[in-house]
């Protein structure tokens, strides 16, 4: 969090492509960066302050989409999407217009993706509902302006789709988190106990590397 | 470690502990069914699984009433009673959710609205969902003559009735009911988790 509110000017050190950003103060909703302050910044310095904010200070509060992209999925699909994601931390959100805690769960999936795209996270949801309802799918990621990479599984609503992605419980929602080597590292089941938002995220967050902050001076 | 990491890694042991055990209830094919008895209906009585003696099958469902999955199995529900309550199938719906809209009150408003033609138990304890391993409603588990396990799991193949391709509780019942053993045991079931407390 950014703490020193009162000055005028921070710059921020992105670890992940070694190099320093100046930002500006609007920057400081940005919750992940511990920022130092600068006194003499040029004026071509400020204007990339100004592009820089809009990526790192993006607001992650999910906006409504017209409609969102919707592909369809099944078990060894997914499996291969997944391979494709390695190097990156993947959290997979299965779910169902028909399951309340998951249509409650679904804005705090997206704004995951949002805060923690630029760190490295890919965030999939995976739909279980009736192909036929396709539209309603749509409609409601549409809604939570689902940025995310959005399926629905092909196989509807019954035994099958709940037994080809190994949902022990039979429940939804249903998280799973992988490492960038690809491995499940954690699974968040419906079945166990009401599943806490803010476990999902702190579970993230921990694999995602920092934006840290260093003086320009160093 | 501190005092404080030790108590958390205490409590993170039990916690494990504790949810070994609940999966230790869960039943397998052939085990005798859990027993049940003063669990109160929809009709204001006590009703416990010695009352269903005269059935050839007791087929266990755990619904509720807020869930859109068991919703959309209620009339299929009645459709199984009517159509094997007169082969000797009788059928107990139990619901062991605690939330507003599942309390016993709702429960026979929603029995009367969709002619509910079997009991509807409350167990506000849980007690009977622990003792089956319910995980989600609807949980069916079919109760053969000697009150064993011989089919658990899902109802049918999907949650729209007009897509059903596998009657897997029915193919269950009139296997049973020919006194052979059904091909299928366990079919997965899936819909709303049961809110244990």
């Amino acid at each position: 969090m950014c703490r020193l509110l009162h000055k005028r000017r921070y710059w921020v050190f992105d670890s992940m492509s070694d190099s320093r950003h100046p930002i500006t103060n609007v920057c400081r909703r940005h919750t992940e960066c511990a920022c130092y302050t600068v006194h003499h910044v040029a004026l071509p310095l400020l204007m990339a302050a100004i592009l820089v904010c809009s990526a790192c200070g993006r607001d992650s509060r999910p906006k409504p989409l017209a409609e969102a992209p919707l592909r369809e999925i099944d078990a060894p699909a997914l499996d291969r999407l997944l391979e494709k994601h390695r190097g990156k931390v993947v959290l997979v959100d299965f779910w169902a217009t028909w399951c309340g805690p998951c249509v409650e769960m679904l804005p705090h999936t997206v704004e995951l993706q949002n805060r923690f795209r630029d760190r490295g996270l890919v965030v999939v949801t995976v739909s279980l509902d009736d192909p036929d309802n396709e539209s309603a799918v749509r409609r409601l990621l549409g809604r939570h302006g689902a940025t995310t990479e959005n399926y629905l599984a092909r196989y509807g609503v019954g035994p099958e789709a709940f037994a080809a992605f190994r949902f022990e419980d039979g429940a939804l929602p249903h998280l799973r988190l992988y490492d960038r080597q690809g491995n499940l590292l954690r699974t968040f089941a419906a079945g166990d106990a009401p599943i806490d938002p803010r476990e999902v995220e702190r579970a993230i967050e921990k694999m995602l590397p920092r934006l840290e902050c260093r003086s320009p001076s160093r | 470690m501190t005092l404080t990491t030790r108590r958390v890694c205490l409590l993170a042991a039990l916690t494990a502990i504790l949810a070994a055990g609940a999966n230790a209830a869960d039943l397998t094919i052939g085990r005798p069914a859990p027993d049940f008895t003063d669990i109160v209906g929809i009709d204001d009585k006590p009703h416990g699984l010695a009352d269903y003696a005269d059935a050839r099958l007791v087929v266990v469902v755990f619904t509720c009433n807020h869930c859109p999955v068991a919703v959309a199995y209620e009339e299929r529900l009645v459709a199984l009673q009517k159509d094997y309550g007169p082969k000797g199938v009788q059928l107990v719906a139990v619901n062991v959710n605690n939330m507003p809209a599942d309390r016993l009150d709702e429960m026979k408003k929603r029995a009367k609205e969709k002619g509910f033609n079997f009991p509807y138990l409350y167990d506000s304890s849980q007690k009977i969902g622990h003792d089956y391993g319910a995980k989600v409603t609807p949980h069916v588990f079919v109760l053969d003559g000697k009150r064993k396990i011989a089919y658990m799991g899902a109802i049918d193949d999907n949650m729209s009735a007009g897509k059903v391709k596998k009657h897997h509780l029915r193919d269950a019942l009139d296997a049973l009911l020919a006194g052979k053993k059904p091909s299928e045991t366990i079919i997965k079931q899936f819909g709303c988790s049961i809110k244990y407390e």
